[in-house]
This record gives structure tokens, C-alpha cells and sequence, in this order.
């Protein structure tokens, strides 16, 4: 496998909390990867350390082998970033962007960006101010598209867009990947926007990183068992229930296939991706991550 | 070939895309030898993951469906069985008509007669490997 | 790099420039058009002064005294703005809007990117500055010695100009880095700045050598040999001790009503009356050396303030 961002127990401390704490993780090449989390999880920390606008407190971060606070140059020239709320120069032009793009960068398809944005009916002449959302979200992924990255990290991508808009800059993102084969990683609190377009999910939890999978593999791998009721203290410290909800006749309970025995009275039913998240972030102390690897990045 | 996505289904994506394929060579709209969509043709249409589309692909030629024709595109493979002949479309059909009369006397909405339905197609599956 | 620089800095470079053209060419004009008296003082303001020595002088500033006062405080003020304006949003604003995360994550290092931008923005304040301190040099030697110090004009010519303005800069890019918000760091600078100058100009700089007290010969008007008189005169018996005011009018009296036409040397009739005058003062010769400490006073300032937003922008990280 491919290994586009590698972390090794990766941790970045403010004064006395830590925003990522421990955080060990493999994200394969040439996938659309998921990362979700609630807020102040630590997903906006662990991509702007990927990119090296932060330094690690402790652990190590490695893109394509390579360290951003190290080897800024070799990382920024593979790597697209759009950060959160999509910041731009309010008084350039899309153009003037662009050019941005092209100075700023060794490597710089002026012509694909132009031609992206033309598609798109996004003047060139128009400033950047009287974008409407959608159209400024794109002249955002165009500049970081510009470089030709071998991996688009979007921080929030999605946030404060109409869902017309919303649906149009994931159109461009995946219409990208398919004729260039980037790997992506696209963070988000809103895990139906990511179900879609996602083959492979990351959930950080309280600055650590609790499931680690594809995604089509882990929905297949959970299941919610409907039990006649049982024991609420019994399921409660049992590691492999991930979540339980109990009525007066019945017990439902979200698991990992293969950790619990089934009794052939019981029902088992499909979970969609959205349940299995929710239910892993209501209980931090569970975890789905394949086995450890402690690899030294670079 | 039009794709279409139920985002609500629970269905991973690339098995409702490898069902829809089947179901398409079943009732004629696909023939042997016609091509299938390209994962970026598809990819525009859906806005879904380009491996999605691949792995629905990968997933109908280990299953003999289609065959991928590296440069030039996946088609649908010669030999494949050929779509159900009206005569016994109208015969089964005349017999499920019946059958549903019967479960809405009996009282039955939709959901029961689904659910009746795929409790005996489960059941005559097991019964099948058991045998 | 250099294009976006100039891109994202080209309005208040331009309105820099703008400025600082019209104050110069405005005491340009000033200047030429106060050529005519001025050469009338030329001719008849010799070493002693007299009645139409006095007119002329006092016609000028009738003229022109009027514009003293802004003008100076305009080439104070002036160096406030490039700090304000130019250097406080340099990193404060990029922090505000979040550009910084598009900016640095180009193909560019945020080593070079600062780099480029403060050697071009610095290189573009001392120029400016340098402008502004040519036009200050040129109303300097304009108007006439007998009416100011060169002290006076201390803060309006010469490499310190520059100096100040770089200081500004410095300053205001310091406290981008620092505070990250462009409104208070333009206020940091603002306060800062004048405080700072303040502080020098009205208590270091008198001490940038230990002032000299001697007899200082020849009529005693301020500005006579372009000394920095400090503190008042001592009159003093040939022994040093101090006399009193009352004795040294008295002496004085006596030795003025006592003149008899000619060249009349008042210090020669203190000393028959055994007194001598003595004051305290920085002597003319010393004014390009002042000029070069307070340069680098606030040159090795300005390039600590740098060094500090440099170390501050990479400790982001």
C-alpha cells in the first residue's frame, strides 16, 4: 500500500491541553479519506501539522515520506491545502489567484486552472469579493489543484455552502480524481456530506484517533444486534458493545462482527456509516484501528 | 446505461451500481458487447468515488458480467445469460399477482408482504447451501 | 514573490510615496521662494548682530515662521505611518484573515516569504525616508544659523530619518507577529513610536557624550556657533564658585553702561571684574556624531524588532 500521510504517535500540546494526543495513523494513496470528529477533535490540528503550518509537541508526521517541518519545499510541492473557511485575498482578482499560484509554486499548470475555472463560469476578471460561496469554494480548490498535488488536504471544505454549491465542489473534487488519481483527505463534522464520496475514514475523537478503516469494509464489519433486554451493567463494561440503548423488553447493541457470539434469537441488522460514527464518538474509549505500526516516517 | 444512487438504501454504493448492471443485462437494456460507462463519465453523473465505480466493475468481471478492455473500456461480456423470456416473465408474474391478492386479503401492507418475501428467500438460500 | 509584494502593498506604497513626494516638494518650494531674503540675511547678518540684521530676520520669520511648526511635526510624525501602515498588517492582517494557511503552503518557505517582503518593504521606508530627509537637510541649511540651533532641526535631517522610519517598521511588523491582530498593533506602534522618540530625543541624546562646561566665548544668543546650550548660564568668580544673580546683574550693568562704542567685549570687562560666565553645551562639532548614535540606536532597535517578528513567525510552527 501507498502510504500518502503517515503519523507516529503524533501529539501537539497549547500550554497544558492537547489538541492531538498519541495519534498514530496510516492514510493510503489514491483514496478519498474521510476524517470526522466533532469539533475541537484535533482534525484541523492534524492537517495543518500535514502541511507544516504546526510543528509536532511530540511524535512524528511524514507525507509521501517526507517531513513538512523538515522538507517544506519536497512536501508543500506534492501537497494542496485549503484551509478552513477557504481564506482568500478579498481585494484580488480570480486571475490575480492565480498568479498567486504561479509564483508562489516550481510547479504550476496555469492553462488546466484557467480552463477548470472557464467550466466553471468564473471569470477571471471578477473579484474575489463578489463570488458568490460556491464560486469562491471553487477558485479555492482551483489554486490548490494549480500545483498538480499528489495529495488535497481540505480542512472543512463544505462548511457555509448552499447544498447546490455543496454538491458542485464535490462534482470538481472527484471529476479530478478521476483523471489525475490524487489522494485526498477531507475533514468534516457532518458525516453524510463524506459518506458519498469517502472509500476510507478516519474518526478522531478528543485529539485521538479511534477508527482507522475502509469504509465499505467497516460498515460491513459492524452490525447493531436487537436483544431481548439484558443486563445494562454487564453490556456497559463490555469492550466489544460499542454502543447500547435499552427499552423495558430490549436491548440494542452496535458491534463489531465477530467479537460478540449471536444468539439465534436475536436480530441483526445492517448499520449505515452515519450510526456507526455517532456511536463511536459517544464512546471515546472504543476503537476499531488496525494492527499497530510503528514506522519511523521519512 | 444511467446510474442512479439511493443514498438511503444501506446498500453500499458499488453494490447498487453492480446491481443495477445485473439487472440491466436481465431485462435487455444491456447487451453483450455494449460498453459500459467510464469511471469519470460516472463519476460525473453520481459525484461518487472513482475506486467505487472500479471496485463495482472489478466486482462484475470476477463475476464473468463484463470484461475490461484496458485503453478501450468495460463491456459486457459475450455469453451472459440471456435476459428472462417474456413467456416466463408473464408466468411468474400472473402467479405473484395471485399471491398478492391473497396477502392484502390477509391483511398484510406492504412492509409485511416485503418482509414475508425476503424471510423465504433467505430461508430457501440456507436451505439451498445446506443441501 | 516580488509580485506579490508589490501587489498586495502597492496602495499604501503608493500613498507613501505620495506623501512623503509632496511634504519634500513642498519644502522645495518653500525653500526656493525664501532664496530672495535669504540672501538679504546673508549680507547683512555678520558675527554681531545688529538693527537691520534684526529686520531682515525678523521679515522671515514673519514669512516663513508660520511654517516651522507643522513641518516639523510632520517629519515626526511621518515615520509613525510607515510602521502603522505598512509594517503593522504586514503579518497581523495575513494572521486575521487566515491567509498565512494559503500563502505558506504555495511552493514558498515562510523564511523567504518574509524575507523577500522586509527587504523590500524596508528597503522602499528607508529610501522614502532618505527623500524626506533631504528635503529636511536642505530647509535646515536654508534657514538663517542666527535664528535656531542646528540642534533644532536634529530630528529632520540626516541618516536618522531613516533610522526612525526603519525603527517604525520594525516596530509595527514586531507587533503583527506578536499580537496578531492589526488594530492593536497599529496602536502598539503608535504608542510605542512616539514614546520611544520621546524618550531619546528628550533624554538620552543629551547624554550621548558627557556634555562639556566651559566658558563659552563670544555673544551669548542661542544658536551662536551652533552649540547645544544645556541648562542655564553660571556665572561664576575666578575660582569657580558660584555667584550670586544679584551680583552678576549688578556687574553687568555696570560694564554695559559703561561701554564705549567700537567692538564692545562684554566677557573682557566680566573678567576685569574677576567673573567669568560658564555653560554647559554639547559642542557644534559634535552633531554628526550624535546623528550617528541615535542612527544606530535605532537601526540595531529596528533589527532586533525584525529578528524578533522572524523568530516569532518561525516559533508559529
Amino acid at each position: 500500500m501507498n502510504v500518502a500521510l503517515n503519523a507516529c504517535g503524533l501529539g501537539k500540546r497549547y500550554g497544558n491541553s492537547w489538541a492531538l494526543r498519541d495519534c498514530s495513523l496510516r492514510v493510503p494513496a489514491g483514496r478519498i479519506t474521510g476524517l470526522v470528529g466533532p469539533n475541537g477533535a484535533g482534525k484541523t490540528t492534524l492537517l495543518r501539522m500535514a502541511v507544516g503550518l504546526l510543528g509536532a509537541t511530540s511524535g512524528e508526521i511524514s507525507v509521501f515520506g517526507w517531513s513538512p517541518t523538515e522538507d517544506p519545499a519536497l512536501v508543500l510541492a506534492r501537497v494542496g491545502f485549503v484551509p478552513q473557511e477557504r481564506p482568500l485575498y478579498s481585494g484580488f482578482t480570480v486571475g490575480e489567484i492565480l498568479q498567486l499560484g504561479r509564483h508562489l509554486n516550481p510547479r504550476w499548470d496555469q492553462a488546466g486552472a484557467a480552463a477548470r475555472l472557464k467550466r466553471l463560469d468564473i471569470g477571471l476578471n471578477r473579484k474575489v469579493a463578489h463570488l458568490s460561496g460556491g464560486q469562491h469554494a471553487q477558485v479555492s480548490l482551483a489554486l490548490a489543484l494549480g500545483k498538480r498535488p499528489d495529495l488535497l488536504l481540505l480542512d472543512e471544505p463544505l462548511s457555509n455552502l448552499d447544498p447546490l454549491a455543496r454538491r458542485e465542489f464535490m462534482k470538481a473534487l472527484v471529476e479530478v480524481v478521476a483523471a489525475e488519481g490524487l489522494s485526498v483527505i477531507l475533514s468534516s463534522h457532518v458525516v453524510a456530506e463524506l459518506e458519498r464520496v469517502c472509500d476510507h475514514l478516519v474518526i478522531l475523537n478528543g485529539g485521538r484517533v479511534q477508527v482507522v478503516g475502509d469504509i465499505d469494509e467497516l460498515v460491513a464489519t459492524h452490525k447493531l444486534q436487537i436483544a431481548p433486554r439484558q443486563d445494562s451493567d454487564v453490556i456497559d463494561s463490555d469492550a466489544t458493545v460499542i454502543q447500547a440503548t435499552h427499552t423495558d423488553g430490549q436491548s440494542a447493541m452496535l458491534v463489531k462482527v465477530g467479537s460478540r457470539a449471536v444468539r439465534p434469537d436475536w436480530e441483526v441488522h445492517d448499520v449505515s456509516l452515519e450510526e456507526m460514527v455517532l456511536a463511536y464518538l459517544g464512546n471515546p474509549a472504543a476503537a476499531d484501528l488496525p494492527a499497530p505500526v510503528m514506522q519511523k516516517a521519512g | 446505461m444511467l446510474f442512479h444512487l439511493d443514498a438511503r438504501s444501506g446498500m453500499p454504493t458499488y453494490m447498487q451500481l453492480v446491481n443495477q448492471v445485473r439487472r440491466a443485462t436481465r431485462n435487455g437494456t444491456l447487451r453483450a458487447g455494449d460498453r459500459l460507462p467510464t469511471a469519470r463519465e460516472v463519476v460525473a453523473a453520481l459525484t461518487i468515488n472513482p475506486n467505487t465505480v472500479l471496485k463495482a466493475y472489478t466486482q462484475l468481471e470476477s463475476e464473468g458480467l463484463v470484461i475490461s478492455r484496458p485503453g478501450l473500456g468495460t463491456f459486457i461480456a459475450q455469453g451472459i445469460p440471456a435476459p428472462l423470456a417474456p413467456a416466463l416473465q408473464r408466468q411468474l408474474r400472473r402467479a405473484l399477482d395471485a399471491w398478492i391478492r391473497n396477502a392484502v386479503s390477509a391483511g398484510l401492507d406492504r412492509e409485511g408482504m416485503l418482509a414475508l418475501i425476503n424471510l423465504a428467500i433467505d430461508e430457501n438460500k440456507k436451505a439451498a447451501h445446506v443441501a | 514573490m516580488i509580485w506579490l509584494t508589490w501587489r498586495q502593498h502597492r496602495l499604501e506604497g503608493l500613498i507613501t510615496a505620495l506623501v512623503v513626494v509632496v511634504v519634500a516638494g513642498l519644502v522645495g518650494s518653500l525653500v526656493v521662494s525664501a532664496q530672495p531674503l535669504l540672501e538679504q540675511i546673508r549680507h547683512l547678518c555678520p558675527v554681531v548682530v545688529d538693527d537691520s540684521c534684526g529686520q531682515a530676520l525678523m521679515a522671515f520669520n514673519a514669512r516663513f515662521g508660520a511654517f516651522q511648526q507643522p513641518l516639523y511635526l510632520t517629519f515626526l510624525v511621518l515615520p509613525v505611518l510607515s510602521g502603522m501602515f505598512i509594517g503593522a498588517p504586514l503579518l497581523a492582517r495575513e494572521f486575521e484573515q487566515g491567509t498565512d494557511a494559503v500563502v505558506w503552503t504555495q511552493g514558498i518557505t515562510r523564511r523567504k516569504w518574509l524575507f523577500v517582503k522586509l527587504v523590500i518593504l524596508g528597503s522602499a521606508t528607508i529610501a522614502l525616508a532618505g527623500i524626506l530627509a533631504v528635503a529636511g537637510q536642505e530647509w535646515s541649511t536654508a534657514v538663517p544659523d542666527n535664528s535656531y540651533s542646528q540642534w533644532f532641526a536634529f530630528d529632520v535631517q540626516g541618516p536618522e530619518v531613516a533610522a526612525y522610519a526603519l525603527f517604525s517598521f520594525g516596530l509595527g511588523v514586531a507587533a503583527g507577529a506578536a499580537i496578531g491582530r492589526t488594530v492593536p498593533a497599529m496602536a502598539v506602534v503608535l504608542v510605542g513610536f512616539l514614546a520611544v522618540r520621546a524618550a531619546i530625543a528628550l533624554f538620552a541624546r543629551r547624554n550621548f557624550l558627557p556634555p562639556v562646561t566651559t566658558e563659552l566665548s563670544g555673544p551669548l544668543i542661542s544658536g551662536q556657533g551652533q552649540a547645544w546650550l544645556m541648562g542655564n548660564q553660571q556665572p561664576v568668580d575666578m575660582h569657580g564658585n558660584s555667584i550670586s544673580s544679584g551680583q552678576f546683574d549688578q556687574i553687568t550693568n555696570a560694564c554695559l553702561t559703561s561701554r564705549s562704542g567700537g567692538n564692545f567685549d562684554l566677557e573682557a570687562c566680566w573678567h576685569e571684574h574677576g567673573i567669568k560666565v560658564l555653560q554647559t553645551y554639547q559642542p557644534a562639532e559634535r552633531f554628526p556624531l550624535f546623528q550617528g548614535i541615535e542612527t544606530l540606536i535605532f537601526v540595531v532597535a529596528a533589527i532586533a524588532l525584525l529578528g524578533f517578528a522572524v523568530w516569532l513567525v518561525r516559533r508559529r510552527a
